[in-house]
């Protein structure tokens, strides 16, 4: 196949620019998605009265319902403005696949580790912070990753209300010059040089923590 | 000696199960307590409520002059009383050494140095001081639990708690185990000890109980009692472990 590889090489600083918002909605939805999956696991996990029913609501809301979907009622019903609204979305859709990644988790560490750290003289806090917390983490570590990277994908939508990121530079190259071919390859170019890092240091941590600690 | 533990009259349900059923005894400073029954008498249950995992309905619970109950502070008590379960229960995440010096710092606040200074002379008695840096999954079952009774001995607590400790181990580690139990018992190191070992138990313990239904069926001397076991309940169970020997 014949590539119009000039206009490909002039289009890298239009991907260039957008891959920096991809990665910014990326890593913001991301670390919000961490915080509210962590902080729902630790509600389940601690069976507070109240919150368990709703939490649980949530995480099948989150997770059974399509991101396209969550940003259209997002954008266009609530009316939040583009750039927000992706990020609110990632986060509302990320945040139950995280506590699902950090209540396993949780649950892996045996009741028994805590009732021996109690036995020392640990405060129930301390238990938690030295004892549960550190464990639940390094089993979650396949799960929370695996998570990072599908998120990192499902980013790839956010150009449906609006959102400058390297797929809407592409869709706006496809419309500007009809040269669809040239456009896709170089956005399947950019997701590989996106995600390939981030699949290697997942690759690298998951070695790291979670063989050194429980083996095989 | 004085008396360290007083436990009277201590009564313990689940729902409509009667696990202990008015318990009566006490602990001597530098003295060995061995507790035997068949599983499911209470035993368990028993060590549980002395340091504060489990409840009690009933009776009252005396250690070192202070009455244990819903109001006590157990994070200060608990790191008077040592105890040591079947599995072990070592922390995954950390190295042997980071396993000892937990309590020790985050409890009582010593610094990193005094605690890894402790740590190290109580690896050095059970031999494992080559094993500092290793995690748990490194360990076989034997050193686990050897470590395990080394983490609780960090908190320089006044009595210890042994729960079944050899049960999941296969006869050799069981020993070596048991001969760590035996150094410490020379130390005057004042223990409970839960086991279904019978020749152990003869050999450890200054005091035995028999246990029985949540009951204390006989009380005595280990040497007495095996010799010649005065109830009914207590002949039938040692008769089970006669194969043995």
């Amino acid at each position: 196949m014949e590539l119009d590889y000039p206009n490909m090489i002039a289009s890298i600083p239009l991907f260039a620019r957008a891959a920096w918002t991809t990665l910014w909605i990326a890593a913001s939805g991301i670390l919000l998605a961490g915080a509210v999956g962590l902080a729902g696991a630790f509600c389940l996990y601690l069976e507070l009265p109240y919150l368990a029913r709703p939490i649980k609501a949530y995480i099948e809301i989150s997770r059974n319902t399509p991101l396209l979907v969550q940003l259209f009622l997002l954008h266009f019903g609530l009316k939040v403005d583009a750039l927000p609204c992706a990020v609110m979305a990632l986060a509302f859709l990320g945040g139950g696949y995280m506590a699902e990644a950090f209540r396993a988790g949780l649950e892996a560490v045996e009741r028994s580790q805590v009732e021996s750290a109690l036995s020392l003289g640990l405060s129930h806090y301390e238990t938690v912070r030295h004892v549960v917390l550190p464990q639940a983490l390094i089993s979650a570590v396949p799960a929370i990753g695996a998570n990072v990277i599908f998120l990192l994908k499902e980013t790839s939508v956010v150009s449906v209300v609006a959102v400058t990121d390297i797929v809407a530079v592409a869709k706006d190259l496809i419309s500007l010059y009809y040269e669809t071919a040239e456009a896709l390859v170089m956005l399947v170019i950019a997701y590989l040089i996106l995600l390939t890092p981030v699949c290697l240091a997942v690759w690298r941590l998951e070695r790291k923590v979670k063989y050194a600690v429980f083996g095989r | 000696m004085s008396e360290i533990l007083a436990v009277r009259n201590l009564r313990k349900s689940f729902g409509p199960h009667v696990v202990l059923d008015g318990i009566d005894f006490s602990v001597d400073e530098g003295k060995v307590l061995t507790i035997i029954g068949a599983s499911g008498c209470g035993k368990s249950t028993l060590l549980r409520t002395i340091n504060g995992l489990e409840a009690f309905d009933g009776g009252e619970i005396v250690f070192d002059g202070e009455r244990l109950g819903p109001g006590t502070d157990w994070r200060r008590v608990r790191s008077h009383i040592g105890m040591v379960f079947q599995s072990y229960d070592l922390f995954n995440h950390l190295k042997v050494i980071d396993n000892i010096t937990l309590a020790p710092i985050k409890v009582q606040n010593k610094r990193k140095e005094e605690a890894e200074e402790i740590a190290m002379n109580l690896l050095r008695r059970i031999r494992l001081d080559d094993k500092r840096n290793a995690y748990p999954r490194e360990l076989s079952g034997g050193q686990k639990q050897r470590v395990a009774i080394a983490r609780a001995l960090a908190m320089q607590p006044r009595i210890m708690l042994f729960d079944e400790i050899t049960a999941s181990l296969d006869p050799e580690m069981s020993q070596e185990v048991l001969e760590a139990l035996l150094e410490l018992a020379a130390t005057k190191m004042t223990m409970i000890v839960v086991t279904h070992e019978m020749g152990f138990a003869k050999a450890i313990g200054d005091d035995l109980l028999f246990m029985d239904d949540g009951k204390v069926v006989e009380r005595g001397a280990p040497r007495d009692f095996f010799a010649a076991p005065r109830t009914q309940r207590a002949r039938r169970f040692l008769s089970r472990f006669e194969y043995q020997i």
